[in-house]
């Protein structure tokens, strides 16, 4: 897959990213994830475990989902480099789930030197539900 | 409630040595599809100088010590994970050694629709062992209700 590196003077204030989908997260996927996190909690793989926990069944690690909206952004910010990122936990993901990603560019500016563009970002599940909320700054390149 | 005195306690420091293949591991892990995180030539054809690391990849290293949850006597039945923020100061690669360490920044009490809560915010600061540059401050707020 090609893809052009992204330069600060492609950017507008209040541009969206192009949306993007990722999943379904299948249960494979949250073991692999369990595994090279270490996050063990059996509320992400066992369902058994998940519904005595009071769950629906197994829901995505919160870390997973932040981790694939972190891939969604140096995605879209190819040549960037990324100096903050946040996510807040909104609501659950559940195995099975697709994601919606979205994300939207608040401000550009200069400091210090660097090229910086603030972006909101968030993932839904297939009803609209946000699962994650948060944003990000990116250095990026100019012409 | 959690014991106020662990404001600025800060717990052992750790380090973890950064492989490609912990990072190709992780990168799978995430479906990442980006050929930088698996093969080195392509890295390295980007500008990296080795495989570089996704961006939540230091997830793995949030808290130095193993103990975190049981020294500051935290219930995991009253927790909620509020969030985390990733502060980035240079690139981390695949051949780096990091040392990590987490201090309690501050513990502050709120009053949301499920009554009195800690809010807890963390901070674990990464840095290269070999050139002292600081790599990653990992901020993680959790909330603990009373």
């Amino acid at each position: 897959m090609f893809k052009e590196d992204l330069f600060f003077e492609d950017i507008s204030t209040g541009m969206e990213l192009p949306m993007s989908k990722r999943g379904p997260i299948i249960r494979q996927q949250l073991i692999d994830y369990a595994s090279a996190s270490g996050d063990y909690n059996k509320i992400h793989y066992d369902e058994g475990f998940a519904k005595i926990a009071k769950l629906p069944g197994c829901i995505a690690h919160g870390m997973l989902v932040m981790s694939i909206v972190g891939s969604y952004i140096t995605d879209w910010a190819k040549g960037g480099v990324l100096k903050d990122f946040k996510i807040r936990f909104a609501g659950m993901t559940n195995e099975n789930d697709t994601l919606t990603l979205k994300g939207k560019v608040l401000k550009k500016y200069s400091e210090n030197g660097e090229n910086l563009v603030e972006i909101s970002v968030l993932s839904e599940v297939q009803d609209e539900r946000i699962t994650t909320q948060g944003s990000a700054v990116i250095a990026l390149k100019t012409k | 409630m959690i014991d106020r005195k662990f404001i600025g306690y800060e717990f052992t420091p750790n380090e973890m040595v950064i492989t490609r293949w912990r990072i190709s591991h992780f990168a799978n892990a995430i479906r990442e599809s980006s050929p930088i995180y698996y093969d080195v030539n392509e890295a390295k054809n980007q500008g990296f100088k080795d495989i570089p690391v996704p961006t939540t990849f230091y997830t793995r290293m949030t808290f130095s010590d193993n103990n975190f949850f049981s020294t500051l006597g935290i219930d995991f039945r009253k927790l909620l994970d509020g969030g985390r923020e990733i502060k980035y100061y240079s690139q981390g690669c695949a051949g780096d050694t990091i040392i990590y360490q987490t201090k309690v920044e501050n513990i502050v009490e709120k009053e949301g629709k499920r009554g009195k809560m800690d809010l807890i915010t963390v901070v674990t600061s990464g840095k290269n062992k070999d050139t002292g540059e600081k790599v990653f401050d990992l901020i993680i707020s959790l909330i603990v209700f009373h």
